[in-house]
């Protein structure tokens, strides 16, 4: 079935002493067979996979295709990270080699579930690895959220402002005054410094000219409210994002003192793990800071509400939020035991604060970041509805053969790319010992193109998405942009199969 | 010292204007010491405990040059502090000789998973004379091994 070259027991995965110290004399690691492998989705939590298996399995008949169901690679980190966080984006260098792998093959414009089944990729591949991510959305569920305009899902402002493909259909209103936003967290983040970020500002990144013009013609927000259902200790953005909206110029970022009034901070700061101590600190200075009265945009935070009710006008537009107040069920001062992670103290009960009144918030845009759900893509992927993840060990699918996943499907949509990296080596150690174990040959590439020309499928390859690369950079480059994004799928598959 | 500050400046105009063309970084990691003035030893302990020597010189960036020699350190921000994926323990009796993080590499480093007293981003951390024979060790696990609890087999 299989032979290696070198007896198994000399084997390592992971950074070993043979492959680091004695890099130059590297163990040629040859299977008997030629393993495929095959990753559903191009994003982080997928290149990762590839990256470690491409620098572990030291082997030149290794092949990955990479399947993405957009013509163009590189998922949330194109289309989630914020065009003003370009920094974050430089991850894409490293992507890109990846990608340009000889060992790496891309079909892009690629549905999986719908263009090519599970099994039939099951029947090409030695391994399968799900990296989709998380596509679908979280709901309040109150009264009014399906009845009025206006109210949005922080993925769909995310999306218009990426320029993903379809995105301009969005419905959106901009003319505020107020905003609010339902969530604490660095998406909500996001969606506020972009709704006012000043446009000049905007129009030197790669936001989608769909989007900037719109802002540019339509976006009178003034006041945005982030608000959260838990108290202080639970804010789920992080402190770079956090300061960054206290740092905006012409922006005043907000959070009232009395979310401090019955702490004994020093006490409290001094049980909680550095990273909730650094922001915790954060917010305390930020609710002692006086407001000014300049003329000056706002972004509020206020913590310890949940949405009753979305309140609409007679044009069938929101106009309001009613929320209820809530307090932590314990005086946090009296709380003896250890608050060192962020599980402890989600675990503390809220209760609704029954001395104060129903509030209604006002506004003409509501935007609700409440977090992403992941979906199963195909009957055939094992999934858990209860826990929303696919069920497996260490990134190994359970109850699939040849199947594994990885990123926000494996875990949850949830954390930042540091989480991914890790995550994406556990999944690909794991399928890089059963490649190394037992495998045959199967057809791969070669059988996928076949079905997919059978089933009339344009599919981009690495030349393809090559084409487009240089019309966006290029473009970019005519209006003082690093990239102007193409924003329709007919457009981007005319550069990239029309040569 | 000139040629790091060039090198880092070309980067950032290049920013400016293009996200995916590739480009080397760490170029100035990749020349050898010119004399023996400027060579500064480092050793990396690595995740399985392999110590790496490694003759490094003056204003080598630590994440840069462990890429050269194939240490297994991630930066996928490329050193603009945008994330913690170069995350490193330092040596705690070379830790006041280093400069003070920014607020922005002690955000990042929050995010890090086992974070200790003597964490930094090892792209934050420049090479001089004074940290000859500095140990710099890769943090042991990932994230979810923190979670559950569950001890990785030895490979």
């Amino acid at each position: 079935m299989f032979r290696l070259v070198k007896p198994i027991q000399s084997l390592s995965f992971g950074p070993n002493l043979n492959q680091t110290i004695k890099f130059s004399s590297r163990p040629s690691l040859k299977l008997g067979y030629n393993p495929k492998v095959c990753i559903v989705g191009s994003g982080p939590a997928a290149l990762y996979t590839a990256q470690y298996l491409l620098k572990n399995l030291n082997s030149n008949n290794l092949s990955i295709d990479v399947f993405e169901k957009l013509p163009v690679p590189f998922g949330l980190v194109r289309y989630g990270v914020a065009p003003d966080h370009q920094d974050v984006k430089n991850v894409i260098n490293s992507f890109t080699e990846t990608l340009k792998n000889k060992q790496v093959n891309f079909f892009g414009n690629v549905s999986i579930g719908t263009d090519l089944k599970i099994g039939e990729l099951l029947g090409a591949y030695n391994s399968v690895v799900l990296a989709y991510g998380s596509m679908g959305d979280n709901y309040l569920n109150i009264p009014g959220e399906k009845e009025f305009s206006n109210v949005i899902s922080a993925r769909d402002i995310v999306s218009l402002y990426n320029g993903l493909p379809n995105s301009e259909n969005l419905k959106i209103d901009l003319n505020g005054p107020e905003a609010v936003i339902i969530g604490a967290g660095n998406v909500a983040i996001d969606v506020a410094r972009m709704l006012v970020s000043p446009i000049d500002k905007l129009a030197q990144t790669d936001i989608s000219s769909f989007a900037l013009d719109l802002f540019k013609s339509q976006n009178k927000i003034e006041h945005v409210s982030i608000v959260a259902r838990r108290g202080v200790l639970n804010a789920a953005f992080t402190l770079k994002e956090l300061r960054e909206l206290t740092k905006l110029d012409s922006v005043e970022c907000r959070l009232d003192a009395e979310n401090f009034s019955h702490i004994d901070l020093e006490n409290l700061l001094s049980k909680l793990a550095r990273p909730r101590r650094r922001i915790t600190e954060f917010l305390y200075n930020l609710s002692q800071q006086s407001q000014s009265s300049g003329p000056k945009k706002v972004i509020e935070l206020k913590f310890l509400k949940t949405p009753l009710e979305i309140l609409g006008n007679d044009h069938k537009q929101v106009s309001g939020v009613k929320f209820k107040n809530n307090k932590y069920k314990f005086d946090l001062n009296s709380l003896d035991q250890d608050l060192d992670s962020d599980e402890k103290l989600s675990s503390i009960p809220i209760v609704e604060d029954s001395e104060k009144q129903v509030e209604v918030m006002s506004c003409g845009l509501l935007v609700k970041s409440i977090g992403y759900k992941n979906v199963s893509i195909d009957s055939e992927i094992p999934f858990d509805k209860k826990s929303g993840v696919v069920p497996n060990d260490k990134g190994k699918v359970i109850g699939k053969e040849g199947l594994y996943c990885t990123g926000w499907i494996k875990r949850g949509p949830r954390g930042v790319i540091v989480d991914t990296t890790s995550d994406a080596y556990e999944t690909a150690q794991k399928l890089y010992a059963d490649l190394v174990s037992t495998g045959v040959d199967k057809p791969g590439a070669e059988k996928i193109a076949e079905i997919l020309k059978k089933r009339n499928v344009r599919f981009v390859d690495k030349e393809g998405w090559d084409r487009i690369d240089q019309a966006e950079i290029k473009r970019g480059k005519e209006i003082g942009k690093p990239r102007e994004k193409l924003q329709s799928i007919d457009e981007m598959l005319k550069v990239a199969l029309e040569k | 010292m000139q040629l790091t500050q060039q090198s880092r400046l070309t980067r950032k105009i290049f920013d400016k204007f293009s996200v995916t063309q590739i480009r080397k970084h760490g170029e100035y990691e990749w020349q050898d010491p010119k004399s023996e003035d400027e060579v500064v030893n480092i050793t990396y302990v690595l995740k399985d405990g392999i110590r790496q020597q490694v003759r490094g010189k003056i204003g080598d960036n630590i994440l840069y040059l462990a890429h050269r020699y194939k240490i297994p350190l991630e930066g996928a921000c490329e050193a603009s502090l945008a994330c913690s994926t170069c995350h490193v323990y330092v040596d705690p009796k070379y830790l006041d000789k280093l400069a003070e993080p920014k607020e922005e590499e002690e955000d990042m480093l929050d995010l890090a998973p086992f974070l200790k007293n003597n964490s930094r981003l090892g792209c934050q951390i420049i090479l001089k004379k004074e940290l000859e024979k500095m140990e710099i060790t890769l943090p042991q696990a990932t994230r979810n091994f923190y979670i559950d609890g569950h001890v990785p087999e030895p490979h």
